[in-house]
């Protein structure tokens, strides 16, 4: 099946795609590759409260997807703080390690109501740029 | 600091359900801080209508019949509570809808960029629940000062001290107590002192304030 290359800019690089045909969307399906963490390597990273904002293209699929990376989120109230916003640093060690998944909002056939994206997830590893 | 991304080792089922779970928390926290507050904003509103249902039950009711500095420190707490309470219910607002304004369709991901709006969402998710948190804080602070400057009205000193009052059959005679000698009672009223035979006095009583009460 020939595989057609990320759209230039997106933040990702040239990874092998599957697809059913040149216009149809892949089916929905839970699948891993380690070409997927290889390409996400190119995701770019935008600074969130209190992380990062990943985005590209699906390895999997190629549709534009966003993945928050963050160290906390609203689940109910707290005694009042004086700050909420903050950059995410890496743990002591250098680097940690993130758990991503497709999340398009393209279609994809036999996808579960309760799902996103075309089902791919993959694993990267988040450090300071310069050792 | 700046990031840069590796690939991560072989990914797991395990590491699939955790990455849909911490993506979901994040998609869904935005409309869930907004429902809270809804949520929240209802019952402190159902909370501050039973407090003025307890404002039914009558005391004192003027100030300026509390001894200084009671007046002065009741009014002060009642202005902090109008202020607590003016800010705890802009904060409600504000963590329920968000600020009413523009915004830059740039900064909220609409340039064929969607992670500005994603990290848009998560900023101010987290700022409406700050704002939640404070909100209710002051609320309870606004309730709070509330019931003291009440409680402080009904029950402070008077500023009026108790007195005798006494009627004859030339009329009411009402003061503090001076002395009794010989049947003749000696009271202290604002314009001095007088002196009430008590042979001839038809009632007698203590009263709490004698404001208003000789002619």
């Amino acid at each position: 099946v020939p595989d057609d290359p990320p759209e230039p800019g997106n933040g990702s690089p040239s990874v092998p795609q599957s697809s059913t045909s040149s216009n149809e969307p892949l089916p929905f399906e839970p699948i891993t590759r380690d070409e997927f963490a290889a390409a996400a390597s190119g995701f770019i990273m935008k600074p969130a409260p209190g992380g990062v904002i990943l985005s590209g293209s699906c390895p999997r699929c190629d549709h534009v997807m966003e993945f928050a990376h963050v160290t906390e989120v609203f689940r109910s109230i707290r005694l009042p703080r004086f700050r909420v916003s903050g950059r995410h640093e890496p743990s002591a060690a250098g680097w940690e390690k993130v758990s991503m998944m497709c999340t398009c909002e393209s279609e994809h056939a036999g996808r579960p109501q309760d799902e996103e994206g075309c089902g791919a997830y993959w694993n990267i590893k988040l450090g300071p740029a310069q050792p | 600091m700046n990031l840069r991304i590796t690939p991560g080792p072989a990914a797991s089922a395990t590491d699939r359900i955790a990455a849909r779970q911490i993506h979901r928390l994040v998609k869904h926290e935005l409309p869930q801080v907004r429902a809270a507050a809804l949520a929240w904003r209802n019952g402190i509103g159902v909370l501050l209508a039973g407090l003025i249902g307890f404002g039914l039950l009558k005391g004192r009711t003027d100030v300026g019949q509390l001894a200084a500095p009671y007046g002065a420190l009741v009014g002060v707490i009642l202005l902090s509570s109008l202020l607590a309470g003016t800010a705890a219910a802009l904060l409600l607002l504000r963590a329920a809808h968000g600020y009413p304004g523009t915004v830059s369709l740039q900064s909220q991901g609409q340039d064929h960029d969607p992670s500005s709006r994603s990290a848009s969402d998560h900023s101010e998710a987290l700022h409406a629940g700050n704002a939640l948190s404070w909100g209710l804080g002051l609320c309870l602070l606004c309730m709070a000062l509330l019931v003291t400057a009440v409680g402080m009205t009904w029950y402070g000193p008077s500023k009026d001290k108790p007195g005798i009052e006494v009627n004859t059959p030339g009329g009411t005679r009402c003061g503090e107590v001076v002395r009794l000698a010989e049947g003749q009672l000696t009271l202290k009223i604002d314009s001095g002192e007088i002196t009430v035979d008590l042979r001839r006095a038809e009632a007698l009583k203590a009263v709490d304030s004698c404001s208003g009460q000789n002619p």
